[in-house]
């Protein structure tokens, strides 16, 4: 069981990859939304944060291996520009796993870390995608009508489903790093 | 944006096996929206249900008139000996299924459940139920993306016409790009026209050397001189809606395309080439067994 645990998490973060696009043909043609929103999901950035905070120990690298590795599938699959997400993501969980070496980890910690990983990995990709000229919004019309709604509505995903991942991970936590077989 | 179209084995790997399982993911979701979209289309059955009965005959007759004329064409195109792929207008359809849209915005990108296996080839014209909405960007053997209308810039024009109604000959032009903020097309006609108006149809020419002829594209809604007046500027509004896609078609052009003829020419050259050297040897082989006697 302890040996499958890594491709369990790596399946379900595929799966949250796969969710990110068809859901984004689903989130563009919502009506009640402002139509200058713009709202993109991070669903894999905030399933690695809660790796990085409930399942890896000081020294495994599981939630850096999953941000670099499904980071490029999503540059692959969604964007013709190789090595962005991959970049931004591994950047946001670097942040995110040093700063747990001095927080403890639980509700507001979690929220706390989800909001200041989606602010990175997003506007990081935000000014990247500027450099190379792929768009050319202004940092405020970004601020308001794509950063705002985008970490809503992780954060918020990532509030509903906190129960379920945490007791998750932690079971998992338990099988492969502390139970003796 | 990119400009390459080739993937590289990894790449085509990781489309094809992400593609196949997303289709599974996709088959839920869609059927969730669709069934509450249904719900408020219940709504308005009956009055539309009136609208169509009247529209049927219209329909009838066209179609009669249809027959006809198709009729009358083929026998034209045998006296002119000429054959099916001579037409700019023809086409191949190849349906497909939008499995999924680039997850950042950004990009203005979509994935579709045909690639090469089925005869989708970067470049090839994609159409919805209403218009236009893009070009093939990258195939892999099973899936492909298309590039919508909306992510077009001037690397990426389209020859077109302008449906005029009162002159015989239409008004050729490019889409030159999209306005992001009226979110409307940029049409840049190649002579300075003025009939040009509000209202006027634009359709794909085929003279790109890509796409196929008359492809809609959508309908003009103000025009205003370019730079330097010496052209006309107008704003497109695109047919096809980019926001709701989930059923497209892909355009296989019956005639041959730029791209294609440039590979058989150098097809054709490399053969020469080869004939040649091949030629040259033989002579050379003979005069030997000339001296050799």
């Amino acid at each position: 069981m302890s040996r499958t645990i890594p491709f369990l998490l790596a399946f379900i973060c595929l799966f949250l990859i796969m969710l990110e696009g068809t859901l984004a043909n689903v989130l563009t043609d919502i009506s009640f939304l402002p139509s200058d929103w713009q709202v993109t999901s991070h669903f894999l950035l905030i399933f690695v944060i809660f790796i990085t905070i409930f399942f890896d120990q000081r020294n495994t690298y599981y939630s850096f291996l999953f941000a670099v590795l499904f980071g490029l599938f999503i540059d692959i699959l969604y964007t013709p520009v190789i090595g962005i997400y991959l970049f931004v993501y591994a950047v946001a969980i670097y942040i995110v796993r040093n700063l747990m070496k001095w927080l403890h980890a639980n509700f507001y910690v979690t929220v706390l870390m989800m909001i200041l990983g989606v602010f990175t990995a997003d506007i990081l990709a935000y000014f990247l995608y500027n450099i190379i000229q792929i768009h050319n919004m202004g940092w405020n019309d970004y601020f308001f009508h794509r950063l705002l709604p985008t970490t809503g509505w992780n954060v918020g995903i990532g509030i509903v489903f906190y129960p379920l991942i945490y007791k998750l991970l932690r079971k998992w936590q338990y099988i492969k790093f502390e139970q003796k077989d | 944006m990119s400009k390459r179209s080739n993937l590289t084995l990894v790449e085509d790997f990781v489309h094809d096996s992400v593609g196949w399982l997303q289709q599974i993911v996709n088959e839920p979701i869609h059927f969730t929206t669709t069934f509450f979209s249904n719900i408020n289309e219940i709504k308005n059955v009956y009055s539309e249900n009136q609208k169509l009965k009247s529209q049927l005959e219209e329909i009838r007759q066209v179609e009669y008139a249809n027959q006809e004329l198709t009729k009358e064409i083929e026998e034209l195109e045998s006296i002119l000996g000429k054959t099916e792929t001579d037409f700019l207008q023809n086409f191949n359809e190849i349906q497909a299924s939008v499995v999924a849209r680039s997850k950042d915005q950004w990009f203005k990108q979509i994935t579709i459940n045909k690639g090469t296996q089925d005869g989708v080839e970067p470049n090839m014209a994609v159409i919805s139920g209403e218009g236009m909405i893009g070009k093939v960007q990258t195939s892999s053997p099973f899936t492909s993306t298309v590039l919508l209308l909306n992510g077009f810039d001037r690397s990426n024009r389209i020859s077109v016409n302008v449906d005029a109604e009162e002159t015989q000959t239409d008004m050729s032009g490019f889409i030159v790009g999209y306005d992001e903020e009226t979110n409307l097309l940029l049409l840049e006609l190649n002579e300075n026209n003025d009939s040009l108006k509000a209202g006027q149809l634009v359709f794909s020419s085929g003279l790109g050397g890509v796409f196929p002829k008359g492809l809609e594209i959508g309908k003009v809604t103000e025009v205003t001189e370019g730079r330097y007046s010496l052209t006309k500027v107008a704003y497109v509004e695109p047919s096809a809606n980019f926001e709701s896609l989930h059923h497209v078609i892909v355009i296989d052009r019956g005639m041959i395309t730029t791209e294609e003829a440039e590979t058989l020419a150098e097809e054709a050259r490399l053969a020469e080439e080869a004939r040649k050297a091949e030629e040259e040897q033989q002579n050379a082989e003979n005069t030997e067994e000339a001296d050799e006697s």
